[in-house]
């Protein structure tokens, strides 16, 4: 089986005429490593992935696999396999001949064709469609085919543009495990292309989130999850997307809509006094705004006005202040009358703070990533 | 009810439509099978008693009808021949390259299609007489290969083909000629079927162009053969002619029966289903 390559890309830029697609993109990617370049449409993200198959070239900047600079390989020099969006299968051959064509353009022997086509039809259960052609085909199947005919390549990398985003929702859950089973039996490096959020937190060991051709951040996706890098990432990411409060510090407190709060001390503290006139934003997910019917110290009134079910948990929308939203979560047989007043609290343990620029404040402790870590206690 | 009414009165519309289409090509058939004696009679009889194949005999004796058979063959086939393979290199192209002035140039190309025949007449024939090509296979092949209409025709269909079906064939490491061949022409199959049928027909048929450069008789075409059976001495054969002429209809109309599938199909609808 094939051992995964290393990318590297270094700053990448493509320009079509005047629109600039991609900025200045460096990214390096381990040998076998799961990579999933994440974005909106017209982000960047297939053009780069394009770029990084030889079936693009770059304006400027340098591709190196193993160190070894690509920029002037075609894509079958590259040695890279590739799956495609609507599948690309070839619509006269039958599913034995779209699989094997690859490998009989490369001038690989009889013997091997046929063993490397047994070993993949195998592993994706193609066994009975061999002679179909792909219009006779179910999408599910389609799909099957158009990975059976990149892996059977044995390259060490496998570029995927958006390769469920045709599949029906349950396929498509079922799709993504097999993908990353998959991957774990091949080992070759593996980058993906997605705008779907949900697959690529399950598909990437790390994710590479692009907007308007600038890569955002790139993370895992824990860390693109708990500490975005800015406020595009943060809207971006997770459903529901981060409550972004516009806040700022004033004499140790917090002040936001027409609320003002108490910071608890040991938070306070950690807050590196020079960077308070910084804050403009104050970041908290859904899941660390906690509420009750109950007041305490260092909670705040709000007024539900809405609530979304989702069958095994809800979304609550408050209403603080004036007409500040906030998005909280209960489980979905929690009760929650309507139009009541509850009272709010943050898990200071994961609130973040962004600058003007929209950028998150990364040196409120010792220029390490803020992380207060220990939950005030009420 | 009174949709089936509708649907017999377009039946009948159709039908009556059909009659006048074939009308000649019935006359023609009947023709060539009466004894020439039958033609100036009085009554215009479509029924003949009995039919003869006399006019046929006397057309083999009059004309070197296998010869000009040949001529008009070879003709069609080397200008379909050539004309498939340039329309598809050149619809290729202009479809899957990109290069300075792609658009413009198209442009022309598509202009081309229409330029009356009689506007180039002159200057092709003049071209052809100097480099000497008068009466010879290049004279009457070449100046038709200069026709647009198979690229225009093969850009629209491989426009319809997803790009990522190229891209994973370049992926998979084929050659420009690779794809051409193994991806391409399978996939583009029934309009180039129908476009080289169509080319086939076109030619056989020619008239003009052939008229021009042959001066010798033995570069006839069938159709330049035809006009022999005309004379000046006013005893034209109408039956022979008749015969010449169902001769010279017969392969046009059998290729388009054989390939009607395709002709229809190739400029219906895309191939590119499923």
């Amino acid at each position: 089986m094939p051992l995964g390559v290393n990318v590297k890309l270094e700053k990448i830029q493509k320009k079509y005429g005047k629109v600039i697609a991609l900025k200045q993109v460096d990214i390096c990617i381990n040998a076998g490593e799961r990579v999933v370049l994440l974005g909106p449409s017209g982000s960047g993200k297939t053009t780069l992935l394009k770029i990084i198959s030889g079936l693009q070239n770059p304006s400027e900047g340098r591709i190196f696999f193993n160190e070894k600079q690509v920029n002037n390989l075609s894509p079958a020099e590259r040695n890279v396999s590739m799956v495609f969006q609507n599948y690309a299968l070839y619509p006269h051959m039958n599913v034995r001949d779209n699989i094997t064509f690859g490998l009989k353009m490369r001038k690989t022997p009889k013997e091997t064709i046929k063993q490397r086509l047994e070993r993949v039809v195998n592993m994706l259960g193609l066994e009975q469609l061999l002679e179909r052609l792909p219009r006779e085909l179910s999408g599910g199947q389609q799909q099957r085919v158009a990975l059976a005919r990149a892996i059977v390549k044995e390259s060490p990398l496998f570029l995927l543009d958006e390769p469920l985003s045709n599949l029906d929702a349950q396929l498509r859950t079922r799709a993504r495990v097999e993908l990353v089973n998959i991957h774990k039996q091949i080992g070759s490096t593996m980058i993906y292309v997605t705008h779907d959020q949900i697959e690529a937190m399950t598909i990437g060991q790390r994710i590479a989130v692009f907007s308007d051709g600038k890569l955002q951040q790139i993370g895992s996706p824990e860390e693109i999850y708990h500490r975005p890098n800015n406020i595009f990432v943060a809207k971006f990411i997770g459903n529901p997307p981060m409550n972004l409060i516009p806040t700022k510090i004033v004499d140790k407190m917090l002040k936001f809509a027409d609320i003002n709060l108490s910071i608890p001390l040991d938070v306070l503290n950690k807050i590196d006094r020079s960077v308070f006139n910084n804050i403009k934003t104050l970041g908290i997910r859904a899941d660390d705004i906690y509420f009750s019917n109950q007041s305490f110290p260092g909670s705040f009134p709000a007024k539900l006005f809405m609530r979304e079910d989702l069958g095994s948990e809800s979304i609550l929308y408050f209403k603080a202040g004036k007409d500040l939203e906030l998005l909280s979560k209960c489980k979905f047989k929690d009760k929650t009358p309507m139009d009541e007043i509850f009272h709010l609290r943050f898990n200071w343990e994961n609130v973040i703070f962004f600058n003007e620029s929209g950028h998150l404040i990364n040196n409120l402790i010792n220029n390490e990533i803020i992380s207060i870590k220990r939950v005030v206690s009420y | 009810m009174k949709a089936k009414t509708k649907l017999n009165m377009w039946h009948i519309f159709l039908l009556m439509l059909t009659i006048i289409f074939l009308m000649p090509v019935i006359w023609m058939l009947i023709s060539s099978l009466k004894p020439e004696a039958d033609f100036f009679n009085s009554t215009l009889s479509p029924f003949i008693h009995p039919p003869t194949f006399s006019n046929f005999i006397s057309v083999a004796d009059k004309i070197p009808l296998v010869r000009y058979i040949l001529n008009t063959f070879i003709l069609a086939f080397f200008v379909t021949f050539l004309k498939l393979a340039i329309s598809i290199m050149a619809a290729y192209g202009f479809s899957r390259f990109e290069f300075k002035g792609k658009d413009l140039i198209f442009f022309l190309f598509v202009c081309t299609i229409f330029v009356p025949i009689q506007t180039t007449m002159i200057p092709n024939y003049l071209f052809v007489s100097k480099v000497g090509w008068l009466n010879t296979f290049p004279g009457l092949i070449i100046p038709q290969l200069a026709d647009a209409m198979g690229i225009f025709l093969l850009r629209q269909t491989i426009r319809a083909i997803p790009n990522s079906i190229f891209e994973s064939a370049i992926v998979d490491g084929a050659s420009h000629i690779q794809i051409l061949f193994k991806i391409l022409l399978p996939i583009v199959k029934p309009t180039f079927v129908a476009l080289g049928a169509l080319f086939f027909i076109n030619t056989w048929n020619e008239y003009y162009w052939p008229l021009i450069v042959t001066t010798n008789k033995s570069m006839y075409t069938m159709s330049l053969a035809l006009q022999l059976f005309t004379s000046q001495e006013g005893g034209t054969q109408w039956g022979a002619m008749m015969a010449a002429a169902t001769i010279t209809a017969l392969p046009p109309i059998l290729i388009y029966a054989f390939f009607q599938k395709y002709i229809v199909s190739g400029f219906i609808k895309s191939n590119m289903k499923g």
